[in-house]
Order: C-alpha cells, then sequence, then structure tokens
C-alpha cells in the first residue's frame, strides 16, 4: 500500500500550491503515474477517498494518467516495451537501450478556485 | 484556475534522502538498502555478515518493520549498534525515517550501515533513503519468475542475494531462466549465491563488503 504514502505526498503538495495561488478550494488534481511505480489504480483511489477529508480538496477529484514501461534502443530507434524485454532491444538485439517511459511520478496540475 | 505544478510526487523523500546521503558520506560511511520479499533471509544474511565482517568492518543496522523489534533484538544480540524503526502498517521505509534512526546512532564509530527494509518487493523500490546502492535478496523458494514478475527493484539494485541456495534441489527454482531474465533486465547486477543458513557462498559477499567499503576514509 504505497498508494497511501503517495496521495499523502500529492494532497500536501496540491494544498501548498493552492495556498500559494489564494485558492480556497482544489476541484481537481492531475498526476502521471508509471507503470515502474506498481501504483493499483483502486488502491490509489480510496487512499485519495479516505485522506482528502477534511482538506481543501475534499471535494475534488484526482485524476491519475497511467504510463507504459517503454525502453528505446540506441541503436536502431526502436521503442518496445520494457517488461517484456528488458534492455534487450527485440529488433536488432542490441543491448545499448533506455528506459524512455514508466518510472514517471508527477503531479502535473490542479484546478481549483 | 488551473496551476500547473509539474512536480515529482516524491519530492519531500527525495530532499530528504539528498540529506541523508550528505551526512553519511561526510562522516565516511557506505549504506547499504535490503529489500526482499517477507522472510527471503535479510535479518539472517546480516546476523551471518555481523560475524563473518564484524572483526574487520565496523557495522551499525537500521531495522525497518511494520511492528515488533524482533529483528532488531536478534542484531543487538550480536552487540552492534541498532536501531529499530516500526512504520505502523507502511510497506516501506522512507528517508525521513531514517534520518531519524541516524541521529540516535553512533555514526563516527560505524563503516558499513545496513538497513533493513520493510519485507516487500514493490514499494521499497520507489522511495529512496540516501543509500551507497541497494541489495535485493531473493530466496529459492519464492521461484524464479520474481524477477521478470517484479523487475523494478532488480533493476535499481548494485547486488543480488540468491539465497536458500541449499533448497534448490527441493524446488523447481529454474536457475537458467533466473539469469537469462536477470541479464535482460540489469546485465552488471553481481549475483552472490548464498546459504545465509548454512554460510555457502559466504565468503565472495564478505570479500565485495570489503572492497566497498574501503573506499571510505574511516577504513
Ligand atoms: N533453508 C534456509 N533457510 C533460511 C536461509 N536464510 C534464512 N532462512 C530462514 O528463513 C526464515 C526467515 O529468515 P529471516 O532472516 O527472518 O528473513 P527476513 O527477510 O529478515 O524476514 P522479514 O524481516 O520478516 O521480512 C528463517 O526461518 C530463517 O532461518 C537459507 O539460506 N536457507
Ligand atoms: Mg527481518
Ligand atoms: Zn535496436
Amino acid at each position: 500500500m504505497h498508494e497511501l504514502a503517495f496521495t499523502q505526498q500529492i494532497l500536501w503538495q496540491a494544498e501548498e500550491a493552492a495556498g500559494a495561488y489564494g485558492l480556497k478550494k482544489i476541484n481537481e488534481i492531475k498526476v502521471v503515474l508509471g507503470e515502474l511505480l506498481y501504483i493499483m489504480p483502486e488502491a490509489l483511489d480510496f487512499s485519495f477517498h479516505v485522506l482528502k477529508k477534511g482538506t481543501m480538496a475534499e471535494e475534488a477529484r484526482l485524476l491519475a494518467e497511467y504510463r507504459k514501461a517503454l525502453a528505446q534502443c540506441d541503436a536502431c530507434s526502436n521503442r518496445y516495451s520494457w517488461l517484456e524485454y528488458g534492455y534487450h532491444c527485440p529488433k536488432c538485439k542490441s543491448q545499448e537501450t533506455r528506459i524512455i517511459q514508466g518510472m514517471e511520478m508527477i503531479i502535473e496540475y490542479l484546478e481549483g478556485e | 484556475m488551473q496551476i500547473n505544478i509539474f512536480a515529482d510526487i516524491l519530492k519531500a523523500n527525495t530532499e530528504s534522502a539528498r540529506e541523508n546521503r550528505r551526512l553519511l558520506a561526510g562522516k565516511g560511511l557506505t549504506a547499504l538498502n535490503l529489500i526482499s520479499s517477507p522472510g527471503a533471509g535479510k535479518t539472517t544474511l546480516l546476523e551471518e555478515t555481523i560475524k563473518r565482517a564484524g572483526a574487520d568492518i565496523s557495522i551499525g543496522v537500521i531495522e525497518g518493520d511494520v511492528q515488533t523489534a524482533r529483528d532488531a533484538e536478534r542484531i543487538g544480540k550480536l552487540g552492534v549498534p541498532v536501531i529499530q524503526l516500526n512504520t505502523q502498517g507502511a510497506c516501506h521505509l522512507d528517508a525521513a525515517m531514517v534520518a531519524e534512526a541516524l541521529k540516535e546512532l553512533p555514526l563516527e564509530k560505524i563503516q558499513l550501515l545496513f538497513i533493513e527494509n520493510v519485507g516487500n518487493l514493490i514499494c521499497p523500490a520507489a522511495f529512496e533513503l540516501g543509500e551507497d546502492g541497494k541489495i535485493v535478496i531473493l530466496s529459492v523458494p519464492e521461484g524464479s519468475d520474481k524477477v521478470a514478475k517484479y523487475p523494478a527493484i532488480f533493476e535499481k539494485a548494485e547486488v543480488c542475494i540468491l539465497n536458500k541456495i541449499d533448497l534448490l534441489e527441493y524446488t523447481d527454482f529454474n536457475r537458467e531462466k533466473f539469469y537469462q531474465d536477470m541479464n535482460k533486465i540489469n546485465p552488471e547486477i553481481t549475483v552472490f549465491e548464498m546459504s545465509a543458513s548454512t554460510g555457502e557462498g559466504m565468503e565472495s559477499w564478505i570479500c565485495w563488503l570489503k572492497r566497498k567499503t574501503q573506499d571510505s576514509p574511516k577504513a
């Protein structure tokens, strides 16, 4: 259940940012989460539902965008699923490859008034 | 009104990990974060490591558990400084908890600090503690498919200890598949096959630790 810890951080940062802009109420928070964080959407929603009580985000929606783990090959530029092939490019067999997506844990924006 | 934030969700943890790292480096400590499923053998590995290397390297331990102080009691019996952290339900240690433990430890006297994380292969991977390296322990009875199933932690680790190797013949653990998957995910990782119970394979691990701590100014 690291979802609980993630949600706590999301709420703290959102409240801090909203406070800095003089907002009274948060309506929506948008986050981006990479597949390699193994966040379970239901657990995240549940944590948000529980933890938002009594905060500026009490009535807010949490919008989570989940991104697949992708790698890119330096040799042939092929993009492929990292969970399936790791650092071995399935097209040219090169091992000079990098993870380009899937580690994201970003709070993107909030919407409030 | 929309406010763009674009910040790391775990920003607070990342900052506090950076402070831990600065503190530890300043004192010349090497810190290793031990991660595995529950019961893979982290505490047993620590006990056996302390017995074998404790005379040459001064070791300190932070024990992370959801509840109880049992692991810290096991380590305390060996006469090394140990702090127990209870996460009260959380499935991982975070950098702020480690910072609290660092205040209690006699850092001047310690060369090598082990942080035994809460038994879990998933959550601890996302939380940097300020360590110099992650050691992932996989035990034979868990099965060889764990590398493919939880690749993130194997990708981040510097060392993988394949523990309970004494049970190899009683399980369907596929060693070849294990190395194949590992090679796909982290070709640079160092693997030690070991039995923390029988002591088999411990020597090369101890050698690795000695080399690792030699860089520190205290050695
Ligand atoms: N057969 C065998 N048993 C082992 C080995 N290493 C540890 N064990 C046993 O595995 C069990 C769990 O070991 P621990 O060292 O407590 O495991 P842990 O990872 O610290 O467990 P948690 O802290 O609860 O996550 C104990 O009964 C150990 O005796 C080994 O190499 N071989
Ligand atoms: Mg233990
Ligand atoms: Zn390629």
